[in-house]
């Protein structure tokens, strides 16, 4: 929750970062970063609920926050 | 950073143990098991808590290795068995300890001495744990400590800490208990409660925006799979984030202590574990075990205990000291205990041997009659004479100081029923009337 993990995937020079840059449309990025935690692509509803959360904040700190949120929920702490 | 290597290793194991390990990692939890309301614990013990203002805790000192007897609690002076450690007297007339007890001969006013300790194991890793559980180690399941006992049957006091911790090492199972009644392990007692703060680039604002981002995309999962593992989890992680912003956590700092006082613990990590027990105790933690290691002494065990027995002395001193000064003596629990003693004749290493049949532990605080000796052995130590107490004995003294009931019958899940003690007596004589 609080530890370094994070930190590193979203270091600068991480795959994820690497791969999420590299892809140029929102929908892609959000494909990237969900098959990369919860191995499936993002739901509609979910996708939707991102999107209004990236009108929110910068872009750099949300993809911290989604990341985040993602490893911190039970889907990825329960489906194996 | 490997950052390959990381996501190599990271492909192994299962997600879930990953993800306990993080937990474990991160949190310095292994975890948070056991941060459930005291009320709903109450309410599945089928007890109502007793709303006892002041509840006894428990500080429950181990010497991992088993404790020479004669050389701490039992001296025979005038006898071959005694060896070199000499004898001195303590604060209560015709009571004696050995040499290196200086600190603590001057609290056997408020101390029960337990002479006439008997096992029946004597092997290290069988000790060990009929002395935790009071069970005999069998293959087909695991006991609770004491310490999952009293948060299974009262539950915890202070809500916002954990209420069984273990300093270093100690007994860490929960047993067929709830994992969240066992203890949250707390690595080195200088360090506190690692990870329980906030990244430095993250602000609290952010952290709740992530909160709540987390929670919304749950919401899907948690209603699709109400299971007990990911409820627990959802508890833990709430447990987790009040202690994170509680006032309470300030409790695991060690820095808040003069100097003064952490020297009078002695600058060792039991020493340091002892001064952190006593900050978790007053503020109504229920058990806390802190081990002191090293007491297997099979060669030069007087050279090694030179070195050894006055870190427990000195340790063991100033929490008496300090619980008696603040006031909170009397609902404080102090335990001595050990696996088993030492023999008493000395082997040709200069050292003793494990010897289960006889050995001495000791009780303080709460309703403990002080200024006691409770069981006898003969003139070699090797036999107890009068008063014989067995660790189930020693358990149900414990568990009966606390408030438990050791007729208290808990099924296992497998619905085997088990009690606090195994049927252990508590000691006649050693509460106050």
């Amino acid at each position: 929750m609080n530890g370094s993990l994070l930190q590193r995937i979203m270091h600068p020079k991480s795959i994820l970062v690497k791969k999420v840059k590299t892809a140029n449309k929102g929908t892609d990025k959000l494909k990237i970063v969900w098959m990369s935690i919860l191995t499936r692509n993002p739901t509609a509803s979910e996708t939707s609920l991102i999107q209004e959360e990236l009108k929110k904040v910068s872009q750099s700190d949300s993809y911290q926050d989604i990341v985040w949120a993602l490893i911190n929920t039970r889907e990825f702490m329960f489906v194996q | 950073m490997d950052f390959k290597k990381l996501t190599r290793q990271m492909d192994e194991p299962t997600r879930r143990s990953f993800m306990m390990r993080m937990a474990s990692t991160f949190l310095g939890v292994s975890i948070l098991p056991q941060m459930m309301p005291a009320q709903v614990q109450a309410a599945r013990s089928g007890k109502s808590s007793k709303n006892n203002s002041s509840p006894v805790n428990v500080i429950y000192l181990y010497m991992n290795g088993g404790m020479s007897h004669i050389d701490t609690l039992d001296p025979k002076p005038g006898t071959d068995v005694q060896g070199p450690t000499q004898v001195i007297n303590t604060n209560v007339k015709g009571i004696k300890v050995g040499e290196h007890m200086s600190n603590f001969a001057k609290h056997a006013d408020k101390t029960a001495i337990l002479r006439g300790m008997s096992s029946t194991q004597g092997a290290h890793e069988q000790a060990y744990y009929l002395m935790h559980t009071s069970y005999a180690a069998i293959g087909t399941i695991n006991h609770p400590s004491i310490g999952t006992w009293i948060m299974n049957m009262q539950g915890r006091t202070n809500t916002k800490l954990p209420g069984n911790i273990v300093i270093g090492s100690g007994y860490k199972s929960s047993g067929f208990m709830q994992p969240n009644l066992g203890p949250l392990i707390i690595g080195d007692p200088n360090k506190g409660l690692q990870n329980s703060k906030l990244p430095r680039n993250v602000n609290d604002e952010q952290f709740n925006r992530r909160l709540k981002l987390a929670s919304r995309l749950d919401r899907t999962f948690s209603n699709r799979y109400r299971q007990p593992q990911v409820k627990a989890y959802n508890d833990m992680y709430n447990d987790a984030i009040t202690l994170m912003q509680s006032q309470d956590l300030a409790t695991f700092d060690l820095n808040k202590e003069s100097k003064n006082v952490r020297n009078l613990y002695g600058n060792n990590s039991f020493g340091q574990g002892c001064l952190l027990a006593r900050r978790l105790v007053q503020n109504n933690v229920r058990f806390v075990e802190v081990s002191l290691t090293g007491w297997d002494m099979h060669d030069d065990m007087f050279t090694r205990g030179t070195n050894l027995i006055p870190k427990l002395d000195q340790a063991l001193g100033a929490l008496l000291t300090d619980l008696t000064t603040l006031g909170i003596l009397d609902r404080t629990l102090v335990v001595l205990a050990t696996e088993f003693g030492r023999t008493p004749k000395i082997n040709a290493n200069q050292g003793r041997d494990h010897y289960p049949k006889a050995f001495s532990c000791m009780l303080a605080g709460a309703n403990i009659q002080g200024g006691q000796v409770i069981g006898k052995t003969d003139a070699n130590a090797a036999n107890v004479e009068t008063d014989k107490v067995t660790i189930a004995d020693f358990n149900a003294t414990i568990a009966t100081a606390v408030g438990l009931d050791v007729q208290d019958v808990i099924m296992s899940p497998s619905q085997r029923p088990f009690t606090v003690a195994n049927k252990g007596k508590p000691i006649p004589g050693i509460f106050t009337t």
